[in-house]
């Protein structure tokens, strides 16, 4: 089993860093308010920044995990991808059901140099969970496409040889 | 036709699930209670102490039923679940398979298979985790057999 690309986390921290700046502005806000109208306790300020800390400590730890417990596989007959930290995911999709594969790239993603990879199964239920991401450097989406459409083709052929 | 039935830890498995959810609601209950104003305490007792009515036999009687009633059978042309609805699907319709684990299944081994056509998801619920790869593995071929027939009657055609 393979795991995303290691860019993949340093991308998600670079995102993860706006959000960073958007909570200490609203929990630091406060300071930057007139004097007369907000006045805190100083320890009130040790406990925004263990506060901030804490959320801080806990998104880099999700990250890390989640990157950790996402891996995929491309079996003879498959793709494979499982995920989850806490709730467990096992999708198998069969080569021979895949309905779409195409690729996005944000402008930070293209900055990382990576692409996020989606083969779509078709089931149209849940859109979320009818395709399988894969995050991996751009030039090895471009290479697992082609090595996926082989294997989609040398499985339809050895049907029709068989 | 042999349909096959769920393991027994699976009902002890739906217990423990509906009673996190009981002692959410108790606890909310007791709180509205002590909290609401007296003029409006009657409208927070009488629905809160027959949805934790409901709730309670939810918790502790319908898993005992619903293991009884459920059922699947699984072959190479269809997969059917039963639980007083029936459910058919066509191995050729399945177009990918998913098992799922939550933290309470990962302690009981056990975990769900999600079957999605293009229509619908179809799931069998909780079953032992050997059992559910087995069975995504079975499934697997299975789709893999019958494409391998509709091709080749395809060819020969």
């Amino acid at each position: 089993m393979k795991h995303y690309h290691k860019r993949h986390i340093w991308y998600q921290l670079f995102i993860s860093l706006f959000f960073s700046l958007f909570l200490a502005f609203t929990l630091f806000a406060y300071l930057f308010g007139e004097e007369e109208t907000i006045e805190l306790p100083p320890i009130y300020f040790l406990y925004l920044i263990l506060i901030y800390i804490g959320i801080e400590v806990i998104s880099v730890v999700y990250i890390l995990l989640k990157w950790h417990f996402t891996t995929y596989e491309l079996t003879d007959d498959a793709i494979v991808l499982k995920k989850g930290i806490i709730y467990k995911h096992k999708k198998t999709l069969p080569f021979s059901k895949i309905h779409a594969i195409d690729y996005k790239q944000n402008i930070i993603e293209k900055l990382f140099r990576i692409k996020k990879l989606s083969i779509d199964s078709g089931a149209t239920v849940n859109a979320d969970i009818a395709e399988i991401i894969i995050i991996e450097d751009s030039n090895r989406v471009e290479q697992l496409i082609k090595e996926i459409q082989l294997k989609r083709d040398s499985n339809y052929n050895e049907h029709l040889i068989i | 036709m042999e349909f096959k039935k769920l393991q027994k830890k699976v009902c002890y498995y739906w217990i423990i699930k509906r009673f996190i959810f009981l002692v959410i609601l108790a606890i909310g209950y007791v709180l509205g209670i002590h909290y609401v104003t007296t003029e409006f305490k009657l409208l927070v007792i009488v629905p809160g102490a027959l949805f934790l009515l409901i709730s309670l036999i939810n918790t502790f009687i319908f898993p005992f039923l619903q293991i009884k009633v459920y059922q699947y059978f699984i072959d190479d042309e269809k997969i059917i679940i039963s639980y007083g609805v029936l459910f058919r699907v066509p191995i050729v319709q399945i177009q990918d398979i998913s098992s799922f684990q939550g933290p309470i299944q990962i302690g009981f081994k056990i975990s769900s298979i999600i079957i999605s056509t293009a229509r619908s998801n179809v799931v069998i619920k909780s079953i032992d985790h050997l059992l559910a790869r087995e069975i995504v593995e079975d499934i697997q071929k299975k789709i893999h057999k019958r494409l391998m027939k509709e091709n080749k009657d395809e060819a020969l055609s």
